[in-house]
């Protein structure tokens, strides 16, 4: 069980190819740990899309190195991303779903957002979400504690 | 990584199956595939997601805009065979009551 606080660590250059990788770290992470699948399936759609928001928004165009650290703990797991990236302008506490709309009024299924949901669903997702700016570095903090 | 396999039946329904995650790698690609279905005329699509892993908000959005194409066109888009983690996130952006998946590719477009 990989529940004593081990990290699993990837380094690399924030592109959309890295993704990859990062759900490679997390397949690391869940091979020696019993999280239940739907605490697991919610965790890992959290630091993905967290994961994207940092390859869309910190590059502009730049190399940015980002950090993952994934560790799982006895009564939770825990992500924390660092970047030298672009200051992300988010507030996470307002991070608002779109609307859903009726399926049946073409209007409003035209109306619909294609995006925008990105952090609000890490944050459905998790039980903690954190976003730090501090000197020239972002900081991510993601916790999902285990069902019981 | 993901592969995309199409095809269309004898119906005129074009079905569409993402096999892998489907991230903002991958949506340029399914936006892509929709909008080329719908011009060749198959306007009802299916998509196929038993092959699909994961899914990621860039992968909602290509399914919205999708959606948005095929309804435009006077069709459909039509999501069938989701696993779980698409269901979750189906269900934590509240698009299932948009996207409402279907059991499976063959019945997706029954009753119409």
């Amino acid at each position: 069980m990989a529940t004593d606080g081990v990290e699993h660590v990837l380094r690399v250059n924030a592109r959309p190819e890295s993704l990859e990788q990062v759900h490679e770290l997390l397949a690391a992470l869940w091979a020696d740990d019993a999280m239940p699948t739907l605490d697991r399936m919610h965790f890992d759609t959290a630091v993905a899309e967290v994961a994207a928001n940092i390859v869309e928004h910190a590059t502009r165009g730049q190399d940015v190195t980002l950090v993952l650290r994934v560790s799982g703990w006895p009564d939770r797991v825990e992500a924390r991303f660092e970047d030298d990236g672009a200051e992300a302008h988010v507030d996470l506490a307002a991070a608002a779903m779109p609307g859903s709309g009726d399926p049946d009024d073409l209007d409003a299924v035209l109306a619909l957002a294609e995006d925008g949901r990105g952090l609000a669903l890490a944050r459905a997702a998790v039980d903690e979400l954190v976003y730090e700016r501090e000197g020239s570095t972002n900081r991510w903090f993601l916790v999902r504690r285990r069902s019981r | 990584m993901i592969e995309f396999q199409t095809h269309t039946r004898d119906d005129g329904v074009g079905v569409l199956a993402p096999v892998g995650r489907l991230t903002m790698v991958a949506a340029p690609q399914l936006r892509g595939l929709v909008s080329q279905l719908v011009e060749q005329g198959h306007a009802r699509i299916v998509v196929d997601l038993s092959g699909t892993d994961f899914i990621d908000s860039s992968g909602l959005g290509a399914l919205i805009a999708g959606l948005k194409t095929t309804r435009q066109a006077g069709g459909d888009l039509r999501l069938a065979a989701v696993g779980p983690q698409v269901q979750a996130v189906l269900e934590l952006t509240n698009l299932h009551r948009v996207l409402r998946p279907r059991p499976d590719v063959a019945g997706a477009f029954d009753g119409d």
